[in-house]
Parts: C-alpha cells; sequence; structure tokens
C-alpha cells in the first residue's frame, strides 16, 4: 500500500478509536439552533471590551475575524483576519488587533454559551463594525 | 500511470475515511456574529520603570519614561496604569513579560525600555508588547542622542508605540511656531516662537520690536513665513529657524501683503494682496520670483491653504455678501464654495490627510473650531467660546491646535488642541499669552 494513503488511514482510525470531539474527528450532534438571546449575549460579552477609536483610520474599518472555541468556551488557536475594508494595511492592522483584543479579554473564563450546543459555536465569524459609530 | 492511480486511490480513501468515524448529524458552519457597538474609553497600558544600563542613566530613565507616558495619556486614547498595580515587571530589558500578570490588571499593552549612556550620548531602547495577543507588538527600536535631547527621544518612542497601536503615524516629535505675547492688552508685544509640541523648549525667533502675526512653517520646517508692520504696512517675511536670519518675500505689488502660506513642495507660497481696497490671492515661486495672481474679484478671497497634494486650494472670501469657503484649483479659475451653514467661516486649512478642511466659524455670539468635508458635507462644530480661531493640523492630521481667547479687560489668547473627533480639549501649558499656532512637520 502506498504509504500516503497507509498514513492517512491510521490517522483516520485513530481518530474514531479515540473518540476525539472538536478538531476533525468526532463531532456530536449540533442540537437546536442557537436561540436569538444566546447569541445576543455572546455579542454583548465581546462588544463590551471592543474600544473604538471613532477618530481614527482604523475606527472606520470592519473586519471579519474567524476562531475556534473549546468546550470551555474560551479561544482555540489563533484568531484569523478574514476580510477587511481597509484603505491600508496599517488601518487594518490596527482594526484587527481591536477586535482579536475584545475578544480575548472579555472572554474570561468563557463565553456564556450553552454547552449542549457546544457544535453550534465551536467556530466562530465575528463581524466588527463601527459604521454606526462613526463621527458625522 | 502511477501518478492517476494514486489519485484515484487517494480520493477513494478520502471518501472512505468518515465512514470510519461517527459522522457529523448534520453539516455545521460558523457561528456568525455582527458587533457594532463598542466602546469608547481609553486603552489601558502600562510602561514598566525603563531599566538603567549604565551609571548616569538613571535620571534619563525615569524621566524618558515619564514623558513617553504623558505623550500617550495626552491623546486622550491610552490610560496609563500606576506601577503601585503591577505583580510583575520584566528583570531585563531582553525579558519578556509574563503576560498573565499585565491579563490580570487589564493592561492591554506593555512598553519596556532601557536607556544608558554610551561615548556621552543617550542610548534608549524600547519594546511593545500586546499582552492580550501574547506577543510582542512590532520589533524592538533604539533612539540615540545628545543627553540634552532626551525629550525627543521620549518622543519619538512615544510616537512608534502610538503608531503601532493605532495604525496611524504619530505627532509628538514636531514643534509649533507661534506668536508670543507679553504685556498689558493696550499695549501688547508680539515675539515669533516656537516650541515643542508640548509646551516645552520655548525659543524665540524676533525681538519684540515689530507687530508680528500669522506664521507658517514650511513642509520641512526649517523655514517660517510670517506678516510683519515692520516697514509700516503689513508685509512678509521668512526667517530661518536655525540661524534666525530673516528677509523680505518679493511680492507681487499692492499696499498690503499677508496671509501666506507654503505650498506642498516649499517652493512657491500663496497670499493676499490687497490694493485700493479689493484683495486677492497671488502666488510667488521662492527661486525665480515671479508671481502670479489666482483670483480675481471685486471682494476679498484671503486665507489660502493648499491640499496634500498641491493640486487645489481653500480659501475665504465675502463674494457672497459673507465670508465662506470656497475650493478651485491651485493656478486659480473658477472657485466653488463649499460652506453652506449659518453664520461667518473664516482661515480654513487643508487637513495633512487630505479628507477634511478645519476652519474657524463665528454665528450667534459664539465662536468655533471646526471640520468638514473637503466638498462641505459632514460640518462639525469641535469647540465653542466667546473667540476660538485659527485652526493648524497635527502632522497626522488627527489633532487640532487653535488659539482661544478669555473675554474683557484682561481677556487674554492660549494654545488649545483638540482632537478632531472633538474630544479632549487640552490647553498647552506653561507658554504664556501665545497666539496664532502653526503645526510642523514631524522632526527627522
Amino acid at each position: 500500500m502506498d504509504d500516503a494513503v497507509a498514513a492517512a488511514l491510521a490517522a483516520a482510525s485513530s481518530a474514531a478509536a479515540s473518540g476525539q470531539s472538536g478538531e476533525g474527528a468526532q463531532r456530536a450532534d449540533p442540537g437546536p439552533p442557537m436561540t436569538g438571546a444566546e447569541r445576543d449575549a455572546f455579542r454583548v460579552a465581546v462588544q463590551q471590551c471592543w474600544i473604538v477609536d471613532p477618530g481614527s483610520q482604523a475606527g472606520r474599518v470592519t473586519v471579519t475575524v474567524a476562531f475556534e472555541l473549546g468546550r470551555d468556551a474560551k479561544v482555540a488557536g489563533d484568531i484569523r483576519l478574514l476580510t477587511h475594508n481597509a484603505e491600508s494595511s496599517s488601518a487594518a492592522d490596527s482594526a484587527f488587533a481591536s477586535a482579536r483584543r475584545a475578544i480575548l479579554r472579555c472572554q474570561g473564563d468563557g463565553f456564556p454559551l450553552p454547552a449542549e450546543k457546544y457544535e453550534q459555536w465551536r467556530v466562530v465569524e465575528m463581524t466588527f463594525n463601527p459604521e454606526a459609530m462613526t463621527i458625522r | 500511470m502511477p501518478s492517476r492511480r494514486r489519485f484515484l486511490f487517494l480520493s477513494g480513501a478520502a471518501l472512505a475515511a468518515p465512514a470510519l468515524v461517527a459522522a457529523p448529524a448534520r453539516a455545521q458552519g460558523p457561528l456568525r456574529i455582527d458587533v457594532t457597538q463598542g466602546v469608547v474609553e481609553p486603552i489601558p497600558f502600562a510602561i514598566a520603570p525603563f531599566q538603567v544600563e549604565t551609571g548616569g542613566a538613571e535620571g534619563a530613565a525615569r524621566d524618558i519614561a515619564g514623558l513617553v507616558a504623558a505623550d500617550l495619556v495626552g491623546t486622550g486614547l491610552f490610560r496609563q496604569i500606576p506601577a503601585s498595580a503591577f505583580i510583575s515587571v520584566p528583570s531585563s530589558f531582553g525579558q519578556a513579560p509574563n503576560y498573565p500578570d499585565w491579563r490580570a490588571i487589564n493592561a492591554q499593552a506593555l512598553v519596556t525600555g532601557a536607556v544608558g549612556v554610551q561615548g556621552g550620548n543617550l542610548v534608549v531602547k524600547f519594546r511593545l508588547y500586546d499582552i492580550f495577543a501574547g506577543a510582542e507588538l512590532g520589533e524592538g527600536l533604539q533612539f540615540a542622542g545628545t543627553q540634552a535631547g532626551w525629550r525627543r527621544m521620549a518622543h519619538k518612542v512615544a510616537d512608534a508605540v502610538y503608531s503601532r497601536i493605532t495604525g496611524e503615524g504619530g505627532y509628538f516629535d514636531s514643534r509649533v511656531v507661534f506668536v508670543s505675547q507679553s504685556g498689558p492688552k493696550d499695549a501688547r508685544t508680539h515675539r515669533l516662537a516656537v516650541m515643542d509640541y508640548d509646551g516645552a523648549n520655548v525659543q524665540y525667533l524676533t525681538d519684540a520690536s515689530t507687530l508680528l502675526f500669522a506664521p507658517r512653517f514650511s513642509p520641512r520646517g526649517d523655514r517660517v513665513l510670517y506678516t510683519s508692520y515692520e516697514s509700516g504696512q503689513p508685509a512678509i517675511y521668512l526667517i530661518d529657524v536655525a540661524t534666525v536670519s530673516r528677509a523680505r518675500v518679493p511680492t507681487a505689488p499692492g499696499e498690503m501683503t499677508f496671509s501666506p502660506r507654503f505650498a506642498p513642495d516649499g517652493r512657491r507660497i500663496v497670499y493676499s494682496v490687497s490694493t485700493g481696497g479689493n484683495t486677492d490671492i497671488y502666488a510667488t515661486d521662492l527661486g525665480s520670483g515671479s508671481s502670479s495672481r489666482l483670483s480675481s474679484a471685486p471682494s476679498i478671497e484671503t486665507a489660502p491653504s493648499f491640499s496634500p497634494d498641491g493640486s487645489r486650494l481653500v480659501f475665504e472670501s465675502d463674494r457672497s455678501g459673507t465670508q465662506q469657503l470656497y475650493v478651485m484649483g491651485a493656478g486659480g479659475g473658477e472657485p466653488q464654495r463649499i460652506s453652506f451653514g449659518e453664520g461667518r467661516y473664516s482661515t480654513p486649512v487643508w487637513s495633512p490627510r487630505g479628507d477634511l478642511i478645519a476652519f474657524t466659524k463665528q454665528h450667534a455670539g459664539r465662536f468655533h473650531i471646526g471640520v468638514m468635508r473637503t466638498n462641505g458635507s459632514e460640518e462639525r462644530l469641535l469647540t465653542a467660546s466667546f473667540l476660538d480661531e485659527g485652526p493648524t493640523w497635527a502632522p497626522n492630521g488627527r489633532v487640532l491646535m487653535f488659539t482661544r481667547e478669555t473675554q474683557g479687560a484682561q481677556g487674554a489668547p492660549s494654545l488649545y488642541t483638540v482632537d478632531v473627533s472633538g474630544r479632549n480639549l487640552r490647553q498647552v501649558p506653561g507658554i504664556g499669552m501665545a497666539a496664532d499656532p502653526s503645526w510642523g512637520p514631524l522632526l527627522p
């Protein structure tokens, strides 16, 4: 058997045997979808740590970031920048850093998320849009 | 065709592999959350005591760390966490911080530094850490300079920290030229002076023998244009900041010439010429001395200011009956009115970013400093008082400095700054009576 194929099958068998949850192996039934209140609680938990500087160029930039949460409802791994609408890379970097700080600062002992719906919130895409806070 | 077989086999394995494990009951996409309301508050940061790397640097280490903090806090965008709250500090400049200790006191950024004396010069090093990311933000930097120039090194450190966190250029290592005043209101004297942006290091460029006003820095900050009554009538002079040698600028002929300003290339100037009750805008090439007329109207056109790319001019004119703001090409042509609000608009200044025009507005017995888009839209008034006038932009286009004069027989002018958001109004300390500021570029 080709070595690469053997390795792939071995890895798959190993994952099945170990019963690992999360990354790529066994996943539980995601259960019912998140309710509006549950989503709001998550959003509010983050936005109270999102510091916006409305006078800056970064303060006019919308960024979308992606991250995974562990079962403890804390960030597992890196927070990645998916998209932005900045005109300069420095403004994008600053807006992204602000979003990342908001998530990491306010996760505390874990975000208020329903444990039984872990598969619903294991992977998150969060958009930070400061348009409503822009100075006019 | 081994490669083909391999592809097919791998594809089959990929399809088969999920069958060996428990398949998800339902395909699950990411949870998507929109955050649209944050908080507007200063970012908490900490400055660890700067390390002293050689004897004799103790005072400088303390002073530089203090001034870096003062610069950052003075923006209104940062809040310093007091040292009394620190749980631990790095024991050496090269040691990374213990991030959990700084997260525990909610520090979002940490500045560490070290100061030494080498060959009679100060050497300042610093590092900036993003505490919640658990990583250094940018690379460490080092500055060297004379011991007397410690303030500039502190400003440079603060500029770098500010820039890395906000994503915008700094403005701390810059100077402002202004008119220093003294004496009672009915016998006030005027001197041209320069200072650090924060009011430190005031140096006088002229004596108090002549009435002068409206100084303007050159784009490189090495020269200053100003208007003086030295010859009996308002005329434009140019002074070299380093040598304080000065000379009258050759201009188009007229009874009075005033309100000069440099073009972004530093080679041309624009100004107003008043003759027979009419005032128009002219330009002069400083190299050749040749002049050209840019406006021609039976009204008062004055206070021209270039766009950062040098292609357009904003100025004030009363051609509509009251003072309003107009924009025209840098070579002249038909101007377009951009101000339409109530009241009178004057002293427009184009932002270094190019996106806004700052101005003085007089309405209903009050004066305001305001900003608007370059097409006149989105006007916002940032201040209000008995007399606010003459805004000038910080080199990063983020802060405005202006003159505020108090009312009454004891009324006196002083300089204030305000953030372009309208927050963080502050008086420039320690310079006494002062007016007509012009903010220079970041120093090299």
